[in-house]
């Protein structure tokens, strides 16, 4: 049993807080708040609370557990290696197995992303029906037309007309004798930013990799076991194992952080004691971020010119949750004209951190801001990064704030390079990053 | 409890979202840093953003006679922070405004919830540091460390958080706002109630601005270490390099537990069988550290050194820095909680009382590890146990009673930096005549005759 079920577990990795208050100057969340209950420290003395009995899982305390991006500050910066993600994930689910789901949750949990198929039916549907609820804004979406449980506010990227998935088409003759590469796309990559699709893509054959992309492929289930679904969670991480299984790939290649996170690490923790235990380590050990992987394997460097200023953000589930800081600074680096220039507290979360930032919309913004001004300083083109998530949030901030910076993902800039070789001096180099 | 009116009235001087009530929130502020004393939940806690609503809170507190908690980030190791009575916690966090870097007079004025290191960061653009950096520069307040007069690892050269301090505002008890000092480093009008402030552990008033001197970032440093196989053989070092006319801005030591614990946390391949490790920082400017790094290494050499490194890069720097660092956290991973004590003795005394020390560890079958300032005598006796195991508690308690009584028959004290709080008022009678703690409890009864402000701390209950 993991730290999802077992509270005996749970109570021993609270007990390990020593209360010295480092996490403080770490996390996002109390940088704007300034409350106890919503930094580690705090949190963890309150989640001991509901277990010693003083309080219950009342709405409030629901409501600290969920006043956190889950950016894992809190675990780097404490001296003494408490597991605050594993606590915090193993409260949430508690709480569910208390409160329930409620019921939008509910729906979308369990009649939605339990089952692929419908999940993609409706997707698929969804592109369709999305100018019927966003007006369009920026390029990048619009701003919902209707009170959806979303800020009126909040861009929404639009979903791409045809998913990744189903319009992509591997190059046969490209890669056939090279390592054999399961993309795993998630969500953001195949419904709304299908260009970062290609662009994987494209650098992988490019560097003779048999790329595998599995259109049964789903959801991660990050979302789900957030917020502490983790039924659904388990369901979902049992599907993507098997399909990954059937394609015995060699490597599996990820360019969404989150995703990377959960198939090598959360999944797991879902599967512990269970049949796919076995095989959840299995491929856990053999995924990467194309960053990583790339950088592990060789690639050879591109070698068009792109004349761009390119800073990076560090997302969260990367860089904390896998370690990867150098791989995707040294592509960029590697990139033929592109200037680098790093950015004060790169490593620090976005604010986004998925239906975090369409829960506790004014706050996940006001955590933007502070990266919007890192980003602004260095009075970069665009900001490279490697997570959808992150990008949906810098994205929406930044066009609140009227800033013209681009939000890429590290590889599309890569796929840039690698198809402007050849070309002379493109002086305004403009990837094509969504579908639209 | 408090009285519903007197919830009501908190509410209408600051808003809603400023008063905390819900239990969730509540048990958060029961704590501080300090283990072993229970744990306390106040019954409201205020988060005021103005020395305007700090006073209405205090008022508010003054007529329904509700015991008062300042409170900062609640990183100290003495229970100062803890709300023992219930009642108001009142965190200063919101005030958080740098309001001035005077790059003329070298001072800056902060509201007290500006955390130290983001002064810092405001000054360095203009070539200034504010010294005192205790090792929680990057989430303890300025206000919180100005009540606890904190040090850090600078102090033999730089001195304490009392040798910055130029001018404070103070919320007093009875809700009035009393401004003493200035931007001037000389000033001998009236007490000097600056001093008396400083190191208050928030028992005469909340502070509610602080004005504080800046110096020059220092423009080179050398950094060396060096082990020894006896104690005594360090401390003769520490001797030879002040002997030598040398202030390092750093001067640490580590004992062997931390040694150990240290080299089984993160392999930095320090020698296991050295009775202790000095890390010595000179800084300044360049000619003046490269004079004086040489000397530091004879010293070390001439004493007995049974190895000693000297950083040619930062990144070296960096290395040697990692077993200083990574002290605590090593150490707090051995057993499930970690006490760090704060005895202190003239510089001196250091190898006697890290061999007193080892005795009482011996003695009561404990595990302890001793880190700390040598420079400055400040040693941080480190004792790992697990609180909620009674039987070893009761041994830890009376071995902390001996390294306080050791510390002060040393010619020391009983707090180099860490306050007296709750964690070390018994041993107030031990340091002090009755003659000098009443005068403490008279300016106590002076200034808080109701004692409501922070009541029991420091001096204790007065009547
Ligand atoms: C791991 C660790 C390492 C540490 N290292 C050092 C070190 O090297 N050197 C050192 O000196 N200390 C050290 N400390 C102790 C602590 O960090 C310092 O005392 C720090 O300055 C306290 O600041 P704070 O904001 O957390 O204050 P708090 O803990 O919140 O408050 C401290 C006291 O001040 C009072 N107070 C707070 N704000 C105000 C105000 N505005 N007006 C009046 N009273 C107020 C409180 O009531 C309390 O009595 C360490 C602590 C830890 C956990
Ligand atoms: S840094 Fe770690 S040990 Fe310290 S208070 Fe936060 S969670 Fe607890
Ligand atoms: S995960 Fe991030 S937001 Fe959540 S408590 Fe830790 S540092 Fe704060």
């Amino acid at each position: 049993m993991g730290y999802f079920d077992d509270l005996s577990l749970l109570d021993r990795m609270l007990k390990q807080c020593g209360k010295c208050g480092f996490c403080q100057a770490h996390c996002p969340v109390y940088k704007q708040l300034f409350t106890e209950s919503v930094v580690a420290r705090g949190r963890i003395r309150m989640i001991k609370a509901v277990r010693d009995g003083s309080t219950a899982w009342s709405r409030q305390a629901v409501d600290r557990l969920h006043t956190c991006t889950l950016c894992l500050g809190c675990a780097a910066g404490c001296p003494t290696g408490v597991r605050t993600e594993e606590i915090f994930l193993g409260a949430r689910a508690q709480a569910v197995r208390h409160r329930g789901l409620g019921g939008l949750r509910w729906l979308v949990f369990r009649g939605l992303l339990h089952n692929p198929s419908v999940f993609r039916a409706l997707l698929h549907a969804g592109a369709r029906t999305w100018p019927l609820l966003f007006r369009s804004g920026p390029e990048a979406g619009g701003s919902p037309r209707l009170p959806l449980g979303i800020s009126m506010r909040r861009v929404v990227p639009r979903l791409a007309p045809t998913p990744f998935l189903k319009s992509a088409t591997v190059n046969q003759d490209r890669g056939t004798r090279g390592a054999r590469v399961l993309f795993f796309t998630g969500c953001l990559i195949n419904y709304v930013y299908t260009g970062v699709g290609r662009a994987v893509l494209e650098v992988l054959e490019r560097n003779g990799a048999q790329v595998l992309l599995p259109r049964e492929q789903h959801c991660c289930g990050t979302p789900v076991f957030a917020y502490g679904d983790v039924m659904t969670a388990r369901q979902m991480a049992r599907h993507n194992l098997q399909v990954i299984q059937k394609y015995r790939p060699d490597v599996i290649v990820t360019a969404c952080a989150t995703c990377g996170s959960a198939l090598k690490k959360h999944y797991v923790s879902l599967c512990e004691g269970g049949a796919l235990e076995d095989a959840a380590r299995r491929w856990a050990a053999c995924t990467y971020d194309i960053s990583e992987y790339l950088m592990e394997a060789g690639y050879r460097p591109p070698e068009g010119r792109i004349f761009m200023s390119v800073t990076y953000h560090d997302p969260c589930h990367l860089l904390r949750g896998q370690g990867v800081y150098e791989q995707p600074r040294r592509l960029l680096g590697g990139i033929p004209g592109i200037e680098f220039r790093e950015m004060a507290s790169a490593d620090r979360c976005c604010g986004g951190a998925g239906s975090f930032s369409l829960t506790h919309y004014a706050l996940s913004l006001a955590i933007t801001e502070e990266k919007l001004r890192s980003i602004r300083k260095t009075g970069a083109d665009a900001v490279a990064t490697g997570c959808g998530a992150c990008r949906m949030q810098i994205e929406d901030a930044a066009h609140q704030a009227g800033m013209p910076v681009r939000v890429m993902h590290t590889l599309e800039l890569v796929a840039m390079s690698y198809k402007a070789e050849g070309k002379e001096d493109r002086g305004d180099e403009r990837g094509s990053d969504r579908s639209v | 409890m408090l009285s519903v009116e007197a919830l009501r009235q908190l509410r209408a001087a600051l808003g809603e979202d400023k008063v905390l009530t819900d239990i969730e929130d509540l048990v958060c502020y029961s704590f501080d840093a300090a283990g072993g004393l229970g744990e306390h939940v106040p019954g409201v806690v205020v988060m005021p953003s103005t020395a305007g609503e700090v006073q209405a809170v205090v008022r508010i507190a003054d007529k329904y006679s509700i015991p008062v908690y300042p409170r900062g980030s609640a990183t100290n190791l003495s229970g100062g922070a803890l709300p023992e009575r219930g009642g108001m916690v009142v965190s200063l966090l919101r005030m958080n405004r740098i309001l001035e870097v005077d790059t003329d007079n070298l001072t800056a004025t902060v509201e007290p919830g500006v955390i130290i290191q983001d002064l810092n960061d405001a000054c360095a653009p203009y070539g200034l540091m504010y010294p005192p950096d205790p090792g929680t520069v990057a989430q303890a307040t300025m206000g919180g460390s100005v009540a606890e007069c904190s040090g850090g690892l600078r102090g033999l050269k730089y001195g304490v958080t009392k040798h910055y301090v130029l001018g404070l505002s103070v919320v007093l008890p009875n809700g009035e706002v009393a401004r003493f000092g200035g931007k001037t480093v000389k000033n001998v009008s009236g007490y000097d109630m600056v001093q008396l402030f400083t190191g208050s552990e928030g028992t005469l008033g909340i502070i509610t601005e602080i004005t504080v001197k800046l110096l020059p970032l220092p423009e080179f440093r050398q950094t060396m270490m060096a082990a020894f196989l006896n104690l005594d053989s360090a401390g003769r070092a520490v001797a030879r390099i002040i002997e030598h006319r040398v202030i390092p801005a750093t001067l640490e030591i580590l004992d062997n537990t931390t040694i150990r614990a240290v080299e089984e946390y993160n392999r930095c391949g320090l020698p296991l069988d050295a009775a202790a490790i000095l890390l010595i920082e000179v800084d300044g400017v360049k000619e003046a550290v490269e004079r004086e790094a040489p000397k530091v290494m004879t010293a070390l050499l001439d004493s007995g050194a049974s190895f000693v490194r000297l950083a040619e890069t930062e990144r070296e720097r960096e290395q040697l820095w990692t077993a200083r660092r990574t002290a605590l956290p090593a150490l707090s991973r051995v057993r499930p909680n970690m006490l760090v004590e704060d005895a202190t003795v003239p510089r001196s005394r250091v190898p006697e009382m890290l061999r007193e020390i080892g005795k009482i560890a011996e003695k009561y079958g404990i595990s302890i590890g001793t880190m700390g300032h040598a420079g400055d005598g400040n040693l941080h006796p480190t004792i790992l146990t697990d609180i909620s195991d009674e039987q070893e508690m009761a041994r830890v308690r009376q071995a902390i009673d001996e390294i306080y009584a050791a510390a002060l028959r040393l010619g020391g004290t009983l707090s180099g930096e860490h306050g007296i709080g709750r964690t070390k008022q018994k041993y107030m009678e031990m340091e002090f005549s009755e003659a000098a703690l009443e005068t403490m409890r008279a300016v106590k009864r002076a200034l808080d005759p109701k004692g409501l402000m922070n009541p029991g701390k420091l001096v204790g209950e007065v009547k």
